[in-house]
């Protein structure tokens, strides 16, 4: 029973998320313009080096790899402004005295949407990867594993996010929390470019923060796949997710008694 | 002569109306201190992470075309001064199309000021100040004395032509329904592509970028101007930022005759 609820959240809001398509479309439109200007930049660095390989990255891979990253990073939408926000307005109200738990409900009624705004970002990403840079070189057989191992790092990203927004009532602003908290990712995560580029002490620290197991290992495993990393990864992801999970809850909990209602 | 006073007189009260919302909107920011604080970091910061991101590239691969580190620097010190001064005098600047779609226009037609600039003004953010002060920051430590009036120059420009680019993609909203999203999505998109390396691009990118959405004229062609000045640079610049301007009124304008009062009532805060 407490499965299936949050079953049926989760097959509503997917419903629901094709109300909102054009939204999602827009977004990916934007992805596609970052896909493009990186795929200039990296041409032009690629066309430098003679032998066509950057820290085993070929150019396809690098852009491709990019593609992927975004297309997990934008999926998820505003979870932290949304969170922050009703924990600050108190609207949290609404949800406290349903037969549910808010975080978990939180997740379920947005990840339909993501995996909507992830396939919708890969499709239109990938198409202007394909057209500027070509295709890359990848083993069907993988797609499966990796669609976990993305879809793990958006449930980390979802986690991460819900920790911040919870913690937005303590500063009173959820925007500069988001704002700060996407920047992070897209450097340290490895969004914007493969952590193998970094200087070796800094990528040394970046790969074992969170950050690095939401859009960084997908990507790079998708590009440039190993069943090995892939299994690592994967227990380590999950390890991450569990323990922000008790962290939220705590936090949660803690912070809900900070929520003053007004009734009226 | 009385055609002349009469521009003049509006001169003079539209730098009254400007002078006074100046005055409430620091005011209102002074009011939520720790809010304003937190959003001044956070812009700053967000630049700062930007331009270590540019280090790290730099770092691995030195020269992109013939672009160094420092050209980066110029590029982000324009554009972020470009960027904050246009968000803190013309704070509505990106925000046209929601004022239109919400019916907000209204409160603006009722008042005898100018509807665009008066609509442009109202709103103050404390995060582009982040911008403008990491802007100036940079500039003086990446630039030579004797660059800074030029950079003053072109960041004012750049200022002119964003803010033109927030009108065009606002004014949108008279001729096409719900395009909040279609707005905010090409905003960020004039943004976002401002403050990357401009000399990256060839063929149909490089006309799109320079000719059809001139936005490397927000940043990349003034980072040029700065690395070699040049008069003809200079000239460009200020004819780009004419025309841009004129377009962005005209198109308001134009599109003002279709507003259709929604009549809300709220209290503009």
């Amino acid at each position: 029973m407490s499965i299936s609820k949050y079953y049926f959240i989760t097959k509503t809001n997917f419903k629901n998320s094709f109300a909102y398509f054009y939204d999602s479309l827009f977004s990916a439109i934007f992805i596609a313009l970052i896909v493009f200007v990186f795929a200039n930049i990296w041409t032009v660095v690629f066309r430098a080096n003679p032998t066509g390989v950057i820290n085993g990255f070929t150019l396809q891979s690098m852009v491709w790899y990019l593609v992927v990253t975004e297309a997990i990073l934008t999926s998820q939408g505003r979870i932290i402004i949304q969170i922050g926000n009703e924990m600050i307005t108190g609207e949290i109200a609404n949800y406290l005295n349903k037969p549910y738990n808010y975080l978990f409900y939180k997740y379920f009624s947005t990840i339909g949407s993501s995996i909507t705004t992830f396939l919708i970002t890969i499709l239109v990403g990938g198409l202007t990867a394909f057209i500027f840079v070509g295709p890359v070189q990848i083993n069907p057989i993988i797609l499966p594993l990796i669609a976990i191992s993305c879809l793990l790092g958006i449930t980390l990203h979802f986690t991460l996010m819900s920790v911040l927004g919870i913690f937005a009532l303590w500063i009173e602003d959820a925007h500069s929390l988001a704002w700060l908290y996407q920047k992070v990712v897209l450097v340290i995560g490895g969004t914007l470019a493969p952590l193998d580029i970094f200087p070796a002490w800094l990528s040394a620290i970046c790969l074992v923060l969170p950050f690095s197991f939401i859009t960084y290992y997908p990507a790079k495993l998708f590009v440039l796949f190993n069943l090995n990393e892939f299994i690592q990864v994967t227990i380590i992801q999950i390890a991450w997710i569990v323990g922000a999970i008790i962290f939220a809850q705590i936090l949660f909990k803690v912070i809900s008694k900070r929520v003053s209602i007004n009734g009226g | 002569m009385a055609a002349k006073n009469t521009i003049t007189h509006k001169l003079i009260s539209n730098i009254k109306v400007f002078w006074a919302y100046l005055i409430i909107n620091l005011k209102t920011i002074l009011e939520y201190k720790t809010s304003s604080i937190i959003q001044f970091i956070a812009m700053f910061f967000n630049d700062i992470v930007w331009i270590s991101f540019w280090w790290i590239f730099f770092a691995k691969f030195p020269l992109i075309n013939d672009w160094t580190y420092h050209d980066l620097l110029i590029l982000w010190s324009i554009g972020a001064m470009g960027y904050g001064l246009s968000g803190v005098f013309l704070g509505n600047r990106h925000l046209i199309g929601d004022i239109i779609v919400q019916g907000k226009l209204d409160y603006y037609l009722a008042l005898p000021k100018n509807v665009l600039f008066h609509s442009l003004i109202t709103r103050m953010p404390a995060s582009p100040f982040g911008d403008l002060v990491f802007g100036i920051i940079l500039a003086i430590l990446t630039l030579q004395t004797t660059q800074l009036p030029l950079f003053l120059l072109l960041a004012i420009m750049a200022t002119l032509i964003l803010s033109s680019f927030g009108v065009i993609i606002g004014s949108l909203s008279f001729f096409f329904q719900n395009s909040e999203k279609m707005n905010t999505t090409l905003w960020n998109m004039a943004v976002g592509l401002t403050l990357y390396p401009t000399n990256v691009y060839e063929g149909l990118a490089k006309i799109v970028l320079f000719v059809i959405i001139p936005v490397g004229f927000v940043a990349g062609v003034p980072t040029e101007i700065i690395r070699s000045p040049s008069i003809e640079g200079i000239a460009t610049m200020a004819f780009v930022t004419l025309v841009i301007g004129l377009i962005a009124i005209i198109l308001f304008y134009t599109g003002l005759k279709r507003y259709e009062s929604g009549n809300l009532l709220y209290v503009n805060s």
